[in-house]
C-alpha cells in the first residue's frame, strides 16, 4: 500500500471531459511510492503556487554525458519518494510508431525501475520516463540496450533528431523523413551521447512546407521537403470539390500567395513559374493536386526559443538539396558547421547566435555555400558592408556586362 | 523481437551508441508495402481518416487525445486496444495524440465504439483544435512559473467541442510553456501561454561563489543587468534593466526568482509554423499577465475564450489566427476581443523599433 | 605525447582547475592543440577517461568535463 494524500486542488483537475493527468498520477500512485509522493508534492505546489524541484544534479550513466536529467525534491523530508526523481530520455523511433509488444516492454521496464509515469513524448521527441533513483540508471540503460534501445540527448549535445510521419503515411512527403532521421541519428551517435558543443543542437526533418514537426521554429537545423516540378492537376477532381461546395475562387485562387492560379469555373490553371511552393492549394484540394519531382529539401539554420537574443526562425542556407542515402553532402555540411561552432562558440551560444555574432558570410563560407537571392527576404538596407581581400579580385560586373 | 528484462542485470553487458531500433520494425504491413507511395487521404469524421495508396490499399487512423503524462496502466490499456483492433500497431502524433492504425475496415467502427465506451476522446483531425503541446511545469521542473498540465487540462475542457465535433476556420494550435525558457517552443503558436515572473531574482550572496560561475551568469542576461560585486564575491542586478526572464537562475541556483504572489501567465497569439499562404509567424503579446489561480486558472480560460470566439466569428475560411489578426489589424484585434492594451504590449527590448508603427494607415475602432 | 601521458595531462588539467574554471570538451581540445596535440588524439583520450569513469560530463546550464568523483559525491 502506498501513501495516500488528500488532494482537494488536484481533484478539481479530474473533473471535465479532457483526459486528466491527475488521474494518471493517481493510477501510478496506487502502485508506486514515488508516484504517490509526486502527487503529494504537486498538491503542495498547487496550494503554494510554486515549484518544489531543485536545480539539476549530476547523474548519468557511464560513458555518456546525456540522456538522464537529474532531479531532486526540495521537500525530500516530507516526500521521500521523490527525493530523487530523475528523468530518463529514450531515443524514440522515427515517426513515433509502436507495436503493443514494445509498449508493454516499456511498461514492464518502468514499473520495475521507475515511478510508472511517462511522457509520450517530450518536446524534442524522446520517450520520457519520469522519476527514478540514481542506482537504477545503469541497470535501466543496460536493459534498454539489450532490447535494442538507447538513450536520447541532453545538455550541450546534438539532441535526439525527430521528424514528421513522412512517407510512412502521408502523400505529401517529398523526402524520406524517417530514414533521414534514423540515418543522421546513427551517424552522429558520439555527438548525441557526449556533449561536446557550446550548447544544444536540434535537427528536425519534415516532408513538406506544412511542417508538421515545427522544424522551422524549433530546430537549429531544419530540413524541409519541397519540390521543383509543376503541380499536377486532376481537373475532374477539382470539379468534384467545386460541386461539393468549395468556393474555388475564394478559397484557392484568392488565397494563393503567388497569385498564380486561375479558375474559370471549369478548369484550374497554375502558372508554376510564380508558385511559392506553400502547399495551400495542394492541402485544400487533397487528391486533386500534387507536387511532382524533382524532390528535395530546403535546408535552414538557427531556430531557437527566446534566450538570449530573442526567438528566431530558421534561415534558408540551401534553397534546394537533393536528399538521397547516404546523405553525404548533408553530413559533410553538418560536420563543417559543428567544427566552426566548436571553434568560436561561447558556452550556451546556439549556432544561430554565433551566426549573428560572426556574420552569415563566414558561416556560408565554412559550409561551402554560395550567396544567392533565395537566402534573404530582401537585400540589406544599410549603406556599409565588409570587403575582403579576395573580393577585390572578383569582378562580377564584367560577366554581367558582356 | 521478444523483449527481455532479466531479474539480475549485469551492467557490463550494456552496449553503447546503438541508437534507436530501425523504424521499419514498427510499421504495420500495409504501411511497409505502400511506404512513400500514398495517393491521397480523406477525413471521414473529426477523429477518423483514411489514407489511400496508389496500389489501392487503405489504412484507417483513429485519433484520440492524451494528457501526454501517462501511467503504465493506461499505456498497457492502449496497447491492448491496439492488439484487439490494429494487430498491435499504433503511433503518437507530434502533438501527443494517440493514433490507432487500422488495416481492416471492419474493425474501425468496433474500435471507435470501444474507445467511446472507455471514455477516450476521439477527434482532433482537420480544421479544429488539436491537443496542446506543453512543458513539464510543477510536475517535474525547477524553473516553472506556472503548471503546464493543468493549463492544458482547463483549456481543453473549455474547447472540447472543437476537438470532437465543431470546426474552426483553420487549425487552432495551442501551446504551453511554463517559463520563458520555452522548452515547448510556444513562440509560433496560434494561442500560447507562457509562465512569467514579475520581480527581481533574489541574490543569495553567501552561496553565489559556491554554486555559480561569474562569466556564465553575466552572459546569461539578455539585458546586461548583471554586473560583478567583487566585495561580496557575487553579483549585482540593475533593477532598471532586469526584465525578470529567469535565464540567470537557469545557470545559477543562487538567484531564485520564483514568487508565488507575482508569478503568472502571459498569453501570446497569432504564430504559426507552416508555410501555407503566409510565411511562418511569431506569436505576439495579447495579455501581459494573469494570476496563478490554482487549480483551474479561470481568468486564463476566460481571456482565451474571448480571443477564440472573436477568431471563430471574424476569420475567413482557412485563415489562421495570425492571418486573421493581420488582415483586421491589431487595433481591431484589441477592440473586438476587449483585451486591454497596456505599456507591456509596446516592445522595449533589443529591436523594439521594428514593431513601432511607421505609417498613417490606421483603422479607427472607437 | 603518448596516449597514457596525454590522458594523465588531461586529468591533471581538470583536477587542477576544479572549483576555479570549468572546461568544456572543446576547451580541453584547444588547450592541448596549443601544445601541438592533434584534436583527434585529445578527443580519443577524453573518451577513454570518460569511459573509465575518471572524468565525467556534468551539466550546469551547459555541459562540462569534471572529475569522476563528483558524481559519487552527490
Amino acid at each position: 500500500m502506498t501513501k495516500k494524500y488528500d488532494t482537494p486542488l488536484l481533484d478539481e483537475l479530474e473533473k471535465g471531459p479532457f483526459p486528466s493527468f491527475v488521474t494518471e498520477i493517481k493510477k501510478a500512485a496506487a502502485k508506486s511510492a514515488m508516484a504517490a509522493d509526486e502527487l503529494g508534492q504537486l498538491e503542495k505546489s498547487f496550494r503554494d503556487k510554486v515549484t518544489y524541484w531543485k536545480h539539476g544534479g549530476i547523474v548519468g550513466v557511464r560513458g555518456y554525458g546525456g540522456g538522464v536529467i537529474g532531479r531532486y525534491s526540495q521537500l525530500a523530508d516530507k516526500f521521500p519518494g521523490v527525493a530523487h526523481f530523475h528523468t530518463v530520455r529514450v531515443n524514440q523511433t522515427s515517426g513515433l510508431f509502436y507495436t503493443s509488444e514494445t509498449m508493454k516492454f516499456f511498461c514492464d521496464l518502468w514499473d520495475k525501475y521507475g515511478s510508472g509515469l511517462t511522457n509520450f513524448h517530450g518536446s524534442t521527441g524522446d520517450i520520457i520516463l519520469l522519476g527514478t533513483v540514481t542506482e537504477n540508471l545503469e541497470p535501466l540503460a543496460t536493459v534498454l540496450s539489450m532490447n535494442g534501445f538507447d538513450l536520447g540527448g541532453s545538455g550541450s549535445a546534438m539532441r535526439t533528431p525527430s521528424c514528421c510521419v513522412g512517407p510512412a503515411r502521408c502523400e505529401w512527403s517529398m523526402i524520406d523523413t524517417l530514414d533521414i532521421t534514423y540515418d543522421l541519428t546513427q551517424e552522429f551517435q558520439d555527438e548525441l551521447h557526449r556533449p561536446q558543443f557550446p550548447y544544444k543542437f536540434k535537427i528536425k526533418t519534415v516532408g513538406c512546407p506544412v511542417d508538421c514537426n515545427a522544424s522551422i521554429a524549433r530546430a537549429d537545423l531544419s530540413i524541409i521537403g519541397t519540390w521543383k516540378g509543376p503541380i499536377a492537376i486532376d481537373q475532374d477532381k477539382v470539379k468534384d470539390y467545386a460541386k461539393k461546395g468549395m468556393n474555388i475562387q475564394e478559397e484557392i485562387v484568392n488565397m494563393c500567395p503567388g497569385k498564380c492560379i486561375t479558375w474559370d469555373g471549369n478548369t484550374l490553371n497554375i502558372n508554376n513559374a510564380d508558385c511559392l511552393h506553400c502547399m495551400h492549394c495542394i492541402t485544400k484540394l487533397a487528391g486533386a493536386l500534387k507536387p511532382t519531382p524533382p524532390f528535395g529539401a530546403v535546408i535552414l539554420i538557427g531556430a531557437k526559443a527566446p534566450f538570449v537574443i530573442g526567438a528566431t526562425l530558421s534561415w534558408v542556407i540551401v534553397p534546394f538539396m537533393e536528399l538521397k542515402p547516404p546523405y553525404q553532402e548533408l553530413k559533410d555540411m553538418i560536420r563543417n558547421m559543428w567544427d566552426w561552432w566548436n571553434e568560436y562558440g561561447k558556452n550556451r551560444e546556439r549556432i544561430g547566435e554565433l551566426i549573428i555574432r560572426r556574420g552569415m558570410r563566414e558561416f556560408l563560407e565554412v559550409c561551402g555555400l554560395e550567396p544567392t537571392p533565395e537566402l534573404v527576404r530582401e537585400p540589406r538596407n544599410d549603406p556599409f558592408w565588409f570587403w575582403k581581400e579576395e573580393d577585390f579580385e572578383k569582378k562580377p560586373w564584367e560577366e554581367f556586362l558582356k | 523481437m521478444p523483449y527481455v528484462i532479466p531479474d539480475v542485470v549485469d551492467v557490463k553487458q550494456r552496449k553503447t551508441d546503438i541508437g534507436p531500433p530501425h523504424y521499419k520494425n514498427f510499421l504495420p504491413p500495409v504501411i511497409q508495402k505502400n511506404y512513400g507511395d500514398w495517393k491521397t487521404h480523406e477525413i471521414l469524421s473529426p477523429g477518423l481518416m483514411v489514407h489511400i495508396a496508389n496500389s489501392g490499399d487503405k489504412i484507417w487512423t483513429v485519433r484520440v487525445a492524451s494528457p501526454r503524462l501517462l501511467s503504465t496502466d493506461t499505456l498497457r490499456e492502449i496497447a491492448d486496444i491496439a492488439e484487439k483492433y490494429c494487430d498491435g500497431y499504433f503511433r503518437f502524433t507530434t502533438r501527443n495524440n494517440i493514433e490507432f492504425l487500422v488495416s481492416d475496415e471492419s474493425k474501425v467502427k468496433p474500435l471507435m465504439d470501444e474507445l467511446a465506451d472507455r471514455k477516450y476522446m476521439i477527434g482532433g483531425i482537420g480544421s479544429r483544435v488539436s491537443n496542446i503541446v506543453h512543458t513539464q511545469g510543477w510536475i517535474h521542473c525547477h524553473s516553472a512559473a506556472v503548471d503546464a498540465s493543468a493549463l492544458v487540462k482547463v483549456i481543453m475542457d473549455e474547447f472540447v467541442d472543437y476537438f470532437t465535433t465543431k470546426e474552426t476556420p483553420n487549425k487552432v494550435r495551442f501551446a504551453v510553456a511554463c517559463c520563458t525558457n520555452m522548452c515547448g517552443a510556444v513562440h509560433c503558436s496560434d494561442i500560447a501561454y507562457v509562465g512569467i515572473h514579475r520581480k527581481l531574482p533574489r541574490i543569495d550572496h553567501d552561496n553565489f561563489k559556491n554554486l555559480c560561475e561569474l562569466p556564465t551568469t553575466i552572459a546569461s542576461c539578455p539585458t546586461a543587468a548583471i554586473t560583478p560585486d567583487p566585495a561580496k564575491k557575487s553579483i549585482k542586478i540593475n533593477a532598471d534593466k532586469c526584465m525578470y526572464c529567469g535565464n540567470c537562475f537557469s545557470v545559477c541556483p543562487a538567484l531564485p526568482i520564483a514568487d508565488p504572489e507575482n508569478d503568472g501567465v502571459a498569453i501570446v497569439v497569432g504564430g504559426k509554423v507552416g508555410n501555407l499562404r503566409k510565411p511562418p509567424m511569431f506569436s505576439k503579446l495579447a495579455v501581459a499577465y494573469l494570476p496563478n489561480n490554482t487549480p483551474r486558472w479561470p481568468e486564463v480560460v476566460k481571456a482565451t475564450k474571448k480571443i477564440f470566439d472573436a477568431y471563430v466569428a471574424g476569420a475567413k475560411k482557412h485563415e489562421r489566427v495570425g492571418e486573421w489578426i493581420e488582415r483586421i489589424g491589431w487595433e481591431k484585434f484589441f477592440a473586438v476581443t476587449g483585451l486591454p492594451f497596456t505599456f507591456q504590449h509596446i516592445d522595449d527590448w533589443t529591436y523594439a523599433f521594428k514593431t513601432f508603427r511607421t505609417t498613417t494607415q490606421i483603422k479607427w475602432t472607437k | 605525447m603518448e596516449k597514457e601521458e596525454l590522458k594523465k595531462a588531461i586529468y591533471q588539467l581538470i583536477e587542477q582547475s576544479a572549483g576555479k574554471k570549468k572546461y568544456k570538451q572543446a576547451d580541453v581540445i584547444k588547450h592541448f592543440r596549443q601544445q601541438g596535440i592533434p584534436d583527434a588524439d585529445t578527443k580519443a583520450a577524453i573518451r577513454e577517461l570518460i569511459d573509465a569513469g575518471d572524468l565525467i560530463y556534468t551539466y550546469f546550464g551547459g555541459s562540462y568535463i569534471e572529475l569522476g568523483e563528483k558524481r559519487k559525491g552527490t
